[in-house]
């Protein structure tokens, strides 16, 4: 198979020149709109970025979802504005407080979007202030940075909105007669944690409360979601001691790297990087067991399951409880088709012979 | 949040970077195979070079993931954080949704 073609290189290397404002606020000349140096995107930035006074009307990340949901944020407006983005900047200082902000509903997003895409060249033209032609003939000037907090409230509704949704839903489902004892239980400690959960605090480096908000609910769950159970998996696996070296938990990246290697037929270890680290930790400690999430037709999650001591390999899904319950179905997608493939392969050379997989070609429900 | 705790295995025999090599040459490699090389120092952060692969492909950052190793790359890693070595690759993997039974 011939190597895929190389799109681009790109060098990131090369020091921005320093940025002197003079030789460009003002000076009408044109904006770097796509591939901006950092040192302008930053001295834009610093322009357009909340005073302290304000930005402390912005409610922390900590603050539990419960006290979060009594916040009240100005309204989203769904008003069709037809104006020139441009127009909404102006050379003249700003002329009104933070109260105005606050008393008057958030331009729609659409329309913010404009504004944010149009604001380095005013700001390279010289424009102090955005004029707010909602308003009083259009004669207000706010500050460049109510771009910012137009953004950032726009934001808070958004997400106070989908904390709403799912306080709601536990609600709702608590008060059906024929709840189980064992989700009642759940659905009573999951509301309990609303009082002391902060509505978007930090967990770990990659998520946030706030990414489990879609949890409560019966919306689709994103890869972010199934990352985050194979974190805790994880930790619980690594947590048991008669676990630790049997059985091992991997996130997507492990199925996405089946994936490109039965896609791009390269199962080399120089091709398949990770692949190979999997097998070099499998060999190392006579794993068990390798469990692993696969998103199938993009619509649906399905559990993976390769048993390296029986020689098999299998897939399930899961019920509302979590609980695998569901055999491989006969219409097997692409990608459990690519895993099924790639493992034969592997267990076809040499190497794949020390995991100690079977000969025969066997595959296993559970 | 490390590769342990990701369920991934360990890197042993990682070769570090030569002292001195300030930059190095990241593959970013597409679900479709496409490839897009970056230079880049060992100390910028990578969320740079997702930006400009965004940007390059004309994708919403926050609706494409990057995997180094398997492991989702966050805003603050550098090459330098991550122990990534010259030619290495990154992995570009769309949003994914879905529901069950």
């Amino acid at each position: 198979m011939a190597p895929p073609a190389v799109s681009a290189s790109v060098d990131l290397t090369a020091d921005d020149p320093p940025f002197n404002p003079a030789d460009f606020v003002g000076s009408k000349k044109k904006y770097p709109s796509s591939d901006t140096p950092a040192a302008i995107q930053a001295a834009l930035d610093a322009v357009l970025k909340l005073p302290a006074a304000h930005a402390s009307l912005i409610p922390g990340p900590n603050l539990p979802v419960t006290e979060f949901l009594k916040l009240s944020f100005p309204k989203k407006s769904n008003a069709l504005l037809f104006s020139d983005p441009a127009s909404w900047f102006s050379t003249d200082a700003p002329t009104t407080t933070v109260e105005c902000l606050l008393s008057r509903p958030i331009p729609p997003r659409a329309f913010l979007n404009d504004l944010t895409k149009a604001v380095g060249q005013a700001w390279f033209d010289g424009c102090m202030s955005i004029v707010d032609h909602r308003y009083n003939d259009g004669r207000d000037r706010v500050p460049l940075w109510a771009l910012t907090w137009w953004k950032a409230m726009e934001r808070m509704v958004d997400d106070q909105r989908m904390w709403r949704k799912s306080r709601d839903w536990l609600t709702t489902e608590l008060g059906k007669p024929d709840l189980a004892s064992e989700d009642r239980e759940a659905l009573d400690t999951a509301g309990s944690l609303l009082d002391t959960l902060g509505w978007d605090t930090k967990l770990g480096t990659t998520w946030t409360t706030f990414n489990l908000a879609m949890v409560l609910g019966a919306a689709w769950l994103t890869d972010d979601h199934i990352d985050m159970m194979m974190a805790d998996l994880s930790a619980r696996v690594a947590a048991e001691p008669a676990l630790v070296d049997k059985l091992l938990i991997a996130p997507l990246g492990f199925a996405m790297a089946i994936t490109n290697a039965a896609t791009s037929k390269t199962y080399n270890r120089e091709d398949s990087t990770l692949l190979a680290q999997y097998e070099e930790h499998i060999k190392n400690v006579g794993l068990a067991q390798l469990y692993f999430p696969v998103n199938v037709r993009a619509n649906h999650w399905i559990a993976g399951l390769v048993n390296f001591k029986e020689g098999l390999i299998g897939t399930g899904k899961l019920d509302h409880r979590g609980i695998l319950s569901s055999p491989r179905t006969p219409r097997l997608n692409s990608a459990i088709g690519q895993i099924d493939t790639a493992v034969k392969l592997s267990r076809s050379r040499k190497k794949a012979k020390e995991l100690d997989l079977g000969e025969e070609d066997t595959t296993q429900d559970f | 949040m490390s590769q342990e705790e990701q369920g991934l295995p360990t890197q042993d025999n990682d070769v570090k970077p030569e002292e001195g090599n300030n930059t190095i040459n990241i593959k970013v490699v597409s679900s479709t195979g496409e490839e897009v090389f970056f230079k880049i120092k060992q100390s910028t952060k990578l969320i740079k070079l997702q930006s400009a692969y965004a940007s390059k492909v004309g994708k919403d950052v926050n609706s494409i993931r990057f995997l180094y190793d398997g492991v989702r790359i966050n805003d603050d890693d550098t090459p330098a954080t991550l122990d990534m070595e010259d030619n290495d690759t990154i992995d570009v993997m769309v949003e994914q949704v879905g529901g069950t039974s």
